[in-house]
């Protein structure tokens, strides 16, 4: 079994899907353009390991940034019922999706990037995965601050009637997971090769993850990727069935999901036995 | 001023390049067709259903396939697709009646992206990324569309028709029943009727009109791929925007011609280089998707009913 095929993908697919619980979590927002995010950060990474930190890769960077916060203050702020803000964040996100992808395809073309001389192997893969189990257990098991956004998600009015600022903990938590964005970009240039093309495929693991968790058990998220990754490749990688599909089965499972259980789909409320 | 000789400029452009006008004018038609069968499903329906652009691109593949693997016309294929097309609408059909509001759209969204995974995939079907190419304009047998202004009439025919009949439905009594249904299905089922027959119509009607658009389209421009996918994406997006304004037919047919004029300017006279021309539409219809549903979505937050 290959275990660096394991562990990687896992911190990818476990990393997106966490970003997107957590931005359903404290924002009822579906980010469906972290894909492309990613994606262009990566893009950014490149060009400033190749090419330094010319202006236009400072602009670039400074751009991203301010417009991911800029997306998330327009969407939480201009459109307080949530019930418009699901629906218009899909139709947006889409929209951002579509921008970031062909943004980097005009100036890059769909070519694939990576980063040489960097690798990283199993040992501090493995590292990296218990050290991440251990953070979301830790942030949204049994902190206070995994307490306090667990009430921000559910009872905000109450959390913000505590004096505590609700809006300054979501920006922190959103900064938080630009930069875990950032990251896994970094981690798919050194470890493999980045295409645009591929944004959008990325996006879907995560969130077929996300959902398989039932999005309010994002401490669990990391070990449920694992699960996928390994039946993923046990069912394509060691060619039992063609490699080429290996993204319909988290399609295949989402459809499963939404048949027989939706409502584990950006619930709440724990799913009773 | 300086933006009047501009726009003087741009449009003598156009309306002196014929073939230019050629083409706008035969992706207009196939532009609205695809327009109105999303602005039909969003009034009745009230909710976004990804499949359907699936199954345009279905219907342009099916198109593709049909010429170059079985060579046949486009009448069969239409055929061809709608019948396949009509047993994946009734899977839609059954999500729909598991299913509501959000969960609906992701999961048209989870099959459209299975339909797109697929087209990429199917090396043997769809030519893998490499896409689809040597179609000839084929209506039936020997029949064939030989120059631009052959095509031309064949899709002004058919968007003609189709207003037509659109027009005729409007009037009729089963119209006016979905469209009930799509605002007080409640009530629809108070009277004892039976919403589920008239679902059925309704995907039918817009199954076929995907189809029909989706032919046209691989039709028109002779080559399909999986970067295809993202053109009905961008209808039903744009359609968003104009479909809460609830547009007549005239300005819908102006809000296409707007667009297609739009897509078809930056490729012919090549703004920006050949081969970057297609990522540069879509950035430009992708800064008009968020404008637009940003300020759709902002008017509804006004007290205006959107859903």
């Amino acid at each position: 079994m290959d275990l660096w095929y394991i562990l990687f993908n896992t911190l990818v697919y476990g990393g997106l899907a966490f970003v997107f619980a957590t931005f359903y979590a404290y924002s009822k927002i579906q980010h469906l353009g972290i894909g492309a995010i990613m994606m262009f950060c990566g893009y950014i990474i490149y060009h400033m390991s190749v090419y330094g930190l010319t202006w236009q890769t400072f602009l670039l960077a400074v751009g991203i940034i301010v417009s991911y916060i800029a997306v998330t203050y327009l969407l939480i702020h201009y459109f307080p019922d949530e019930k418009t803000r699901d629906l218009l964040s899909i139709v947006f996100t889409l929209g951002i999706s579509l921008l970031l992808d062909n943004v980097i395809a005009f100036i890059y073309w769909p070519s694939s990037i990576g980063i040489e001389g960097v690798e990283i192997w199993v040992v501090p893969l493995l590292l990296i995965f218990v050290l991440c189990n251990i953070v979301v257990l830790y942030l949204f098991g049994s902190s206070m601050f995994g307490k306090v956004m667990k009430g921000v998600h559910e009872q905000h009015h109450v959390i913000g009637s505590l004096w505590i600022s609700v809006p300054r903990l979501q920006y922190r938590t959103f900064f938080f997971l630009f930069f875990v964005l950032a990251l896994l970009a970094w981690l798919v240039l050194v470890e493999t090769q980045m295409r645009a093309t591929d944004s959008f495929f990325y996006l879907i693991k995560g969130i077929g993850i996300a959902i398989l968790v039932w999005f309010w058990q994002k401490q669990w998220i990391f070990i449920w990727a694992l699960a996928y990754v390994v039946l993923e490749y046990i069912m394509f990688v060691t060619r039992w069935l063609p490699i080429v599909y290996k993204e319909t089965l988290i399609l295949l499972l989402v459809l499963l999901v939404l048949l027989w259980k939706p409502q584990w789909l950006f619930s709440w409320n724990k799913r009773s036995v | 001023m300086w933006w009047t000789h501009l726009t003087y400029f741009i449009l003598m452009r156009t309306t002196m390049n014929i073939q230019f006008l050629f083409h706008m004018i035969s992706l207009w038609c196939i532009f609205y067709i695809l327009t109105t069968w999303a602005r039909i499903f969003l009034n009745l329906r009230w909710s976004i259903d990804f499949s359907y652009l699936g199954i345009v691109i279905f219907g342009a593949y099916a198109w593709a396939l049909c010429n170059t693997q079985w060579g046949r016309g486009i009448f069969a294929s239409v055929a061809f697709a709608f019948v396949l097309s009509l047993v994946f609408t009734f899977v839609v059909l059954y999500l729909s009646t598991k299913l509501e509001w959000l969960y609906f759209t992701i999961g048209t969204l989870t099959l459209y992206m299975l339909l797109y995974q697929l087209s990429y995939n199917a090396e043997s079907l769809t030519g893998w990324a490499f896409g689809l190419t040597w179609m000839t304009r084929e209506l039936w047998r020997w029949l064939t569309l030989a120059s631009p202004l052959q095509f031309l009439l064949f899709a002004l025919s058919c968007a003609l028709l189709v207003v037509c009949c659109l027009m005729y439905f409007k009037k009729t009594y089963v119209y006016k029943v979905l469209q009930w249904w799509g605002e007080r299905h409640m009530v629809i089922k108070s009277l004892w009727t039976s919403v589920s027959r008239y679902k059925l119509l309704m995907i039918c009607i817009t199954t076929f009109l995907a189809v029909l658009g989706g032919n046209l389209y691989s039709f028109f421009i002779q080559f399909i791929d999986p970067n295809s996918f993202w053109l009905p994406m961008l209808v039903l997006l744009l359609v968003l925007l104009f479909w809460w304004y609830k547009l007549s037919e005239f300005w819908t047919l102006c809000f296409c011609l707007l667009v297609v004029w739009l897509y078809e300017y930056l490729r012919f006279f090549k703004v920006v280089d050949a081969s970057q021309i297609g990522y540069f539409r879509e950035i430009v219809f992708a800064i008009l998707i968020l404008m637009s549903s940003f300020w759709i979505f902002k008017r509804q937050k006004q007290g205006v009913r959107w859903f």
